[in-house]
C-alpha cells in the first residue's frame, strides 16, 4: 500500500470518528463516543504511519526529504498536528467533546489534500530554496502553533456558547489560556526558525513577504489575545473574539497568503 | 500637574494601549501585505541615507510615519510597563526579561537600516567592483568580485536541483579569498556576505563579417553594434539563439538604414539549411547572408555562458535582533512553567485609568 493511499483511508477514518462521536452526543451513549474516540487514536496511527511511509519513499526514490516540502504535505502534517495536540493536550470529559469539532476539521484537511484534483500529490525533489536543515524545524512549529490555535477557538466556542460570564477559573478558559500559549510559544519558534532560515538563504531575517507579514499579523493578534487576557483577569468575551480573529489571521497566513504575490509560493 | 503628568504616564504605559498599538499595527501589516510595497525604499542608509515617507499612501506602509510612530509608541509602552511592574518575583522578572527581548529585536531591526542591501550580476570569467543597491544607486565595496565558474544542475525530471557560484574576491587585482556560494550556503567576506540569488542564461556568437576584401571576425552579445563601414552602416545584434526553428545556432542583425532598418538572419549551418530547402533563399532574402551588400555574413560558434545574481549584504543589527528573539523565545518558555498571572484585579490601576487612557496618551505623546 502506498502512503497516498494510506493517507486517503485516514479521511474516511476520521469522518467515521466524528460521526459515531456526534451520534454518541445527541443520543448520549457515552459508550458509542468512546468507541469513536479509539478509532480517531487508530486513524491518527495510520496517519503516522502514511508520514513516515512518505518519508520513507522519497528516500527510495533518491530524493529523500522530510514530507514538509509542498501544499500536500502540508494539508496532511496540519491535520495530523491538529489530532496530536488534541489527544496530547485534552483528558477527561472535555475530550471527546473538543474532538467532535476536530475531527471534521481533521478529515476536511486530509480530504481536500487526497482528493482535490488541484492538489499535486506527487513526491518532488527540493528545490534549491528548499534544501535546508531549517525546513523540518520551521515547519513543523509553524503548524504545531496553528494546531494549537485551532484547538483553542474549539474551547472558545465552548465558553461563548455556556456564557462566558462564567466568572472565576473555569476549566475551559484555562484550557483555552493553555492552547493559546502553547501555540504561540510554538509560533514564536515557528517565525524565530523562519527569520534566522531566510537570513541564510535569502541575506535578511525579515523581509515583508506577504507570508512572512501575515505571519506576525497572526502572532500579534495572539499577543494582543494574551495581554487582553491579563488586562481583564479572566477569558472575557473580548478575549475570545480575539483568538476567533487570530484562527481566522492564521487560515490567511497559510492559505490567503498564496493569492499575494510573494517568496513562500511553494508552501 | 504632577498628577496629571502621572495620569498621562500611567496611560502610555497601560496593557489597554498595548492591546490597541498591537491591533493597530496588526492593521497596517494587513493594508501593507494587500497593497504593492515599493521596494526602492527598503534600502541601506547608503547614499542619501533613507527617507521617511510622510504620505497616507498604502504602497509603503512598512517606512510611513503611522507604522514607525505606533512601533516607537509600543516600544514606550512597553519600557513603561516593564518599569511599573517590576517587583522582585519570578514572573515579573520573567516578563521583564520576555519584553526586552522584543525591544531588542525592534532595535536589531532599526540599526538594520544602516546595513547593506545591494546586488551584483556577474557574467561567468568577469569581475565587477560595484554593487547596486536597492534604491538603484551604486556602492564600492573596496574590492572587486570574480565569478570563475557559475553551474546549475537539476533533477532527473528536469526541476533545478542546485545553484553554484564559485567567487572569487579581489583586492588590488590580487586574489585575496575564494569562496563557494550555493543558495542557503552564503559565503562572507570583509564583513560582507553574499548570496546565491538568481542567474542569467548569456549567448554569444562569433560573426565573421566580409565585405569581398576584408573579412573581421568579432565575439558579439546581444545589443553589440557591429560597424558595416563599406555601407556607411552598423548591425546591431538583435537575437542570439542556440537553435533557431530547429535550424541550429543562429543570429538575428538589424542592420540600419535610413530610419529603419532590414533584419539578417546568419545561421551557422547555413549551408546545409539551404542543401535541404532549395529555394529558401529566395522566399525568405533575410536569410541570405549575402542579402546585403557588398557583405557576407557568417556566424561560426554561439557559445553559452551564465551570468550569476549575488545578493551583498550586511546586516549590523542582526546580531542582536537573534539575541533578542533567543531571550523571547527562552522568557515565553519559561513562563509556561509558571502558573498564569492575574487574578481578576491584579491589573486594576491599569484598567481605571484605561477609560480615557488611550486618547490622553496620544494628546501626551503630540506635545513632547
Amino acid at each position: 500500500m502506498t502512503s497516498g493511499t494510506m493517507i486517503g483511508i485516514v479521511t474516511f477514518i476520521y469522518l467515521g470518528a466524528f460521526s459515531c462521536l456526534l451520534v454518541g452526543r445527541l443520543l448520549d451513549k457515552k459508550r458509542l463516543a468512546n468507541a469513536a474516540f479509539l478509532g480517531a487514536v487508530g486513524g491518527f496511527a495510520l496517519l503516522t504511519a502514511g508520514l513516515v511511509l512518505r518519508w520513507r519513499e522519497s528516500y527510495a526514490m533518491g530524493i529523500g526529504h522530510v514530507p514538509l516540502s509542498n501544499f500536500y504535505e502540508s494539508l496532511v502534517f496540519f491535520s495530523w498536528a491538529t489530532t496530536l495536540i488534541t489527544f496530547a493536550g485534552i483528558r477527561g470529559e472535555a475530550r471527546n467533546r473538543v474532538l467532535t469539532f476536530i475531527m471534521p476539521a481533521a478529515a476536511l484537511m486530509l480530504g481536500y489534500a487526497s482528493f482535490s484534483p488541484g492538489i499535486d500529490s506527487s513526491i518532488q525533489p527540493l528545490i534549491p530554496a528548499l534544501k535546508s536543515n531549517w525546513l523540518a524545524i520551521h515547519v513543523i512549529t509553524c503548524f504545531l502553533g496553528y494546531a494549537s490555535f485551532i484547538v483553542a477557538s474549539v474551547f472558545g466556542i465552548f465558553m461563548l456558547r455556556n456564557g462566558h460570564t462564567l466568572s472565576g477559573r473555569h476549566p475551559w478558559g484555562e484550557m483555552f489560556y493553555r492552547c493559546v500559549m502553547i501555540g504561540f510559544v510554538f509560533f514564536t519558534v515557528g517565525i524565530l526558525t523562519g527569520s534566522v532560515w531566510a537570513h541564510v538563504a535569502w541575506g535578511r531575517y525579515w523581509g515583508w513577504d506577504p507570508k512572512e507579514t501575515w505571519a506576525l499579523i497572526t502572532w500579534l493578534l495572539y499577543a494582543a489575545v494574551l495581554h487582553e487576557r491579563v488586562r481583564s483577569g479572566r477569558v472575557t468575551g473580548r478575549v475570545i473574539m480575539l483568538s476567533f480573529a487570530g484562527l481566522l489571521s492564521v487560515l490567511f497566513t497559510y492559505i490567503g497568503v498564496n493569492y499575494l504575490p510573494g517568496l513562500h509560493s511553494y508552501l | 500637574m504632577k498628577k496629571k503628568g502621572n495620569t498621562a504616564l500611567n496611560a502610555l504605559g497601560s496593557l489597554k494601549l498595548t492591546v490597541a498599538l498591537i491591533l493597530f499595527i496588526a492593521v497596517l501589516c494587513v493594508v501593507g501585505s494587500v497593497f504593492p510595497q515599493e521596494s526602492s525604499v527598503t534600502s541601506s542608509g547608503h547614499g542619501d541615507g533613507f527617507r521617511i515617507p510622510f504620505l497616507l499612501g498604502p504602497y509603503d506602509v512598512f517606512h510611513s510615519v503611522w507604522f514607525l510612530g505606533a512601533g516607537l509608541l509600543l516600544c514606550i509602552n512597553l519600557a513603561l510597563c516593564m518599569m511599573r511592574r517590576l517587583k522582585p518575583k519570578k514572573r515579573s522578572l520573567l516578563m521583564l526579561l520576555l519584553h526586552s527581548g522584543v525591544l531588542l529585536v525592534i532595535i536589531g531591526y532599526a540599526i538594520g537600516f544602516m546595513g547593506l542591501d545591494g546586488y551584483a550580476e556577474i557574467p561567468e570569467g568577469e569581475s565587477v567592483s560595484q554593487v547596486v543597491l536597492k534604491d538603484g544607486s551604486v556602492y564600492d565595496p573596496g574590492f572587486s568580485i570574480r565569478c570563475e565558474r557559475f553551474a546549475v544542475d537539476f533533477y532527473g525530471n528536469g526541476m533545478p536541483r542546485e545553484y553554484t557560484s564559485d567567487l572569487s574576491f579581489l583586492i588590488n587585482g590580487q586574489v585575496a579569498d575564494r569562496a563557494r556560494v550555493r543558495v542557503n550556503h552564503p559565503a562572507s567576506f570583509a564583513g560582507i556576505s553574499f548570496y546565491q540569488e538568481s542567474f542569467r542564461d548569456l549567448l554569444s556568437a562569433v560573426l565573421t563579417v566580409s565585405d569581398g576584401k576584408q573579412p573581421a571576425t568579432f565575439t558579439v552579445s546581444e545589443g553589440d553594434i557591429i560597424p558595416l563601414p563599406s555601407a556607411g552602416t552598423r548591425a546591431r545584434v538583435v537575437k542570439i539563439w542556440h537553435d533557431l526553428m530547429h535550424a541550429g545556432p543562429a543570429v538575428k542583425l538589424l542592420i540600419e538604414e535610413g530610419h529603419g532598418g532590414r533584419f539578417v538572419y546568419v545561421f551557422r549551418d547555413i549551408d546545409v539549411i539551404i542543401s535541404k530547402m532549395p529555394g529558401l533563399l529566395e522566399a525568405m532574402p533575410a536569410f541570405d547572408p549575402s542579402g546585403f551588400h557588398p557583405y557576407t555574413f557568417s556566424c561560426s560558434e554561439v557559445k553559452h555562458s551564465f551570468a550569476t545574481g549575488i545578493g551583498v549584504k550586511r546586516d549590523p543589527g542582526a546580531p542582536l535582533a537573534g539575541i533578542g528573539g533567543a531571550i523571547f523565545f527562552l522568557g515565553i518558555l519559561l513562563a509556561c512553567f509558571l502558573p498564569p498571572s492575574s487574578g481578576p484585579g491584579r491589573e486594576r490601576a491599569p484598567v481605571q485609568e484605561a477609560a480615557h487612557g488611550p486618547a490622553r496618551a496620544a494628546a501626551k505623546s503630540k506635545e513632547s
